[in-house]
């Protein structure tokens, strides 16, 4: 089991190096070559070339998850320092290779199909992370909660490669106002009395909106999320 | 979307909701006032402190500028009801903190390392909050207690956006054309304190000059520290107000006080005019065996030799007595213009500073001076309060730190009403080559 996942870090070390040289000289072929292996051996551990650099967020990810459990009191950290800690140690790790998150989390990762591992993860992670929290975090359908919200995080890490403020400052307080921003919501009832009130409106009809315009705007509204 | 997270029309928002719950009190006040309210005095306190609390909340969640504005406005200078003081000293210490995983980034952004694995113990929580930065407990390898000072995210940018909004806001407050001018002197004074090894330097500096057995300053710790955290070694001591908690004796208020009156006269005798330009409460610890711990040297001003030199001899003019030359110097310094033939507006500015000369020579007069002396303090109030009618900013932008060291020094003299003991730093006035 162990030498499987060494073939798989092997094949991915290759890999990477071999596109931050040249991004044109990378290639299933030539990783294969350069490793002495068949192509279908490499076609095991990835289903395609683009797996393979997305290989990199995924041990990304699983760094992160190192680091967790080495903190002391990680337990007794709060929803939005748990959020606020997946959110920037993503950063630290991806800022060691930013030219690279450059120029792949746009193809590989953003406009991918959310399939992919690296999303799953985090989204379990996040899901994880709401679990712990009180408040409406804990009534909303938690999984589409952290696929919404891995999604923002998306546009965050974005909004990150294209930061060139020193040390990037403007993206870490941005991350600091969202998370305190959303800690907010996730931990007052603000939703569930969203709705509460929107359930009355519909039953006594006070909006005088017929209930096809109401259609229209749940729609319009969860549209956007779709 | 860049520009939005320390953009200044968000942080006016808060500004202007600051402003707008303070009217809604106000107008809840003057509403009441048309009901039968049998004390109405009493009304009126409660009022000023329910302003107070919510100004204070506004102006504190905002890090930075605004916190040191809501500081300098707490300073007893008699601008501002008594509750209002109450309610923002007792919570100057006190900034939303950064949390325990934006402390772990700014580490881990600084030094590529989190606290853990640069301190032998680490202390997530904040113990006190600082206008730009908050300080934790931490020790190194040899068990030495640390104080370190994280900065909080884009401050500097903050700055700049709060210094416009003050600018718009001044404009429309103060006459004068050179606004521009002591803004520029703030914002210069403000962006120096975001360096951290400037303070670092500063507090280098500082060990060298003060000779003093009675001050303590921390020790600086380089290699812990960078331009945005600052590691010194920790003092323990008693804020102002936890001192007075305790019902001091007179002798030890006033020994204090000596210790603090003599700093600030010692720089004039230190050769390199260099001051310690944040005299607020928050920055001094009132330590065991009566010595008086120095904190914060994030602002420090380094004045012009001439502007010093005016400054003395305006002051030496006026304990000679010699109100004509007096006059004269305070022409020089660019505060009344046209000396030998006053109008009526500068005729009203040179009776204001002969008066302020009066109030502050007052302290010299006698060897010892009694800061708990009321009519002293009701004296400068209402003088304060005169000169804020004036609406009108003139002379060296210099004096702005200046009047923050005086009058910094006289709240805090106030509050100890300490008996200060003034001849020889009279003595060092008068004698002072200018």
């Amino acid at each position: 089991m162990k030498d499987k996942k060494d073939i798989k870090l092997k094949i991915f070390e290759t890999a990477f190096e071999m596109y931050l040289e040249n991004p044109t000289q990378f290639s299933v072929r030539n990783v294969a070559k350069e490793l002495k292996l068949s192509r279908e051996q490499v076609y095991t551990h990835f289903t395609s070339k683009k797996a393979i650099l997305r290989y990199f967020y995924q041990l990304c990810f699983e760094e992160y998850i190192n680091q967790t459990n080495e903190i002391d009191r990680y337990s007794e950290f709060t929803l939005e320092e748990k959020l606020g800690h997946l959110v920037y140690t993503h950063i630290e790790l991806f800022q060691k290779e930013k030219e690279f998150v450059e120029s792949t989390f746009n193809e590989i990762i953003f406009k991918a199909n959310a399939n992919n591992l690296f999303q799953k993860s985090l989204e379990k992670q996040v899901e994880i992370i709401l679990d712990t929290s009180e408040g409406d975090a804990s009534i909303l359908p938690k999984k589409y909660l952290a696929m919404i919200l891995v999604k923002e995080l998306f546009h965050i890490f974005k909004f990150w490669i294209k930061d060139d403020s020193e040390k990037s400052e403007d993206t870490i307080e941005l991350i600091d106002k969202i998370i305190a921003f959303l800690g907010e919501i996730l931990s007052n009832q603000i939703i569930t009395k969203g709705i509460d009130l929107g359930r009355t409106l519909w039953g006594q009809n006070h909006t005088g909106l017929a209930p096809n315009d109401l259609k229209f705007l749940f729609n319009s509204f969860f549209n956007r999320f779709a | 979307m860049k520009s939005l997270p320390e953009g200044a029309l968000i942080r006016s928002g808060r500004f202007a909701k600051a402003g707008m719950s303070t009217g809604g009190n106000y107008l809840r006040h003057y509403l009441g006032n048309s009901l039968p309210i049998k004390n109405l005095h009493q009304d009126k306190r409660t009022l000023n402190r329910k302003n107070a609390v919510s100004i204070f909340k506004e102006l504190s969640q905002l890090r930075g500028l605004p916190l040191k504005l809501a500081q300098g406005m707490s300073m007893d200078t008699g601008l501002l009801p008594i509750e209002f003081l109450e309610v923002m000293s007792s919570a100057q210490y006190s900034v939303s903190p950064m949390n325990r995983a934006l402390v772990r980034t700014q580490f881990k952004r600084n030094f590529s390392e989190y606290p853990e694995n640069i301190f032998q113990t680490f202390d997530y929580d904040a113990f006190a909050a600082a206008t730009i930065g908050q300080v934790h407990h931490a020790t190194n390898s040899n068990g030495v207690r640390l104080a370190v000072k994280v900065q909080y995210p884009n401050v500097r940018k903050s700055i700049n956006s709060d210094l416009k909004l003050l600018y718009i806001f001044g404009k429309q407050f103060f006459k004068g054309k050179n606004f521009e001018k002591y803004l520029d002197e703030v914002r210069e004074t403000l962006l120096e304190e975001t360096d951290y090894l400037n303070e670092g330097l500063n507090i280098q500096k500082f060990r060298n000059i003060i000779s003093s057995k009675e001050i303590i300053i921390p020790e600086y710790q380089e290699s812990t520290s960078n331009e945005q955290v600052l590691t010194m070694t920790f003092l323990e001591g008693d804020h102002l107000d936890q001192m007075l908690k305790k019902e001091p004796d007179q002798n030890i208020k006033n020994n204090y006080g000596q210790i603090m009156w003599n700093f600030f006269h010692e720089n004039i005798n230190s050769s390199n005019n260099t001051f310690h330009a944040d005299v607020h409460p928050g920055n001094f610890l009132f330590c065991e065996g009566g010595k008086l711990g120095v904190i914060d040297f994030g602002c420090i001003k380094i004045f012009p030799d001439q502007f010093i030199k005016s400054c003395l001899r305006l002051v030496q003019k006026h304990l000679n007595g010699s109100h004509q030359e007096f006059q004269k110097e305070l022409e020089c310094l660019g505060f009344i213009k046209n000396v030998s033939d006053l109008s009526a507006k500068e005729e009203k500015i040179e009776k204001l500073f002969s008066n302020l000369a009066i109030i502050l020579g007052s302290i010299y007069d006698k060897s010892v001076f009694d800061f708990g002396n009321k009519k002293f303090r009701e004296d400068l109030n209402i003088l304060l309060r005169n000169a804020m009618e004036i609406r009108e900013v003139r002379g060296s932008e210099q004096f702005i730190f200046f009047n923050r060291i005086t009058f910094g020094l006289m709240s805090i003299l106030m509050k100890l009403e300490a008996k200060i003991e003034t001849s020889e730093a009279r003595g060092i006035i008068l004698n002072a080559d200018c």
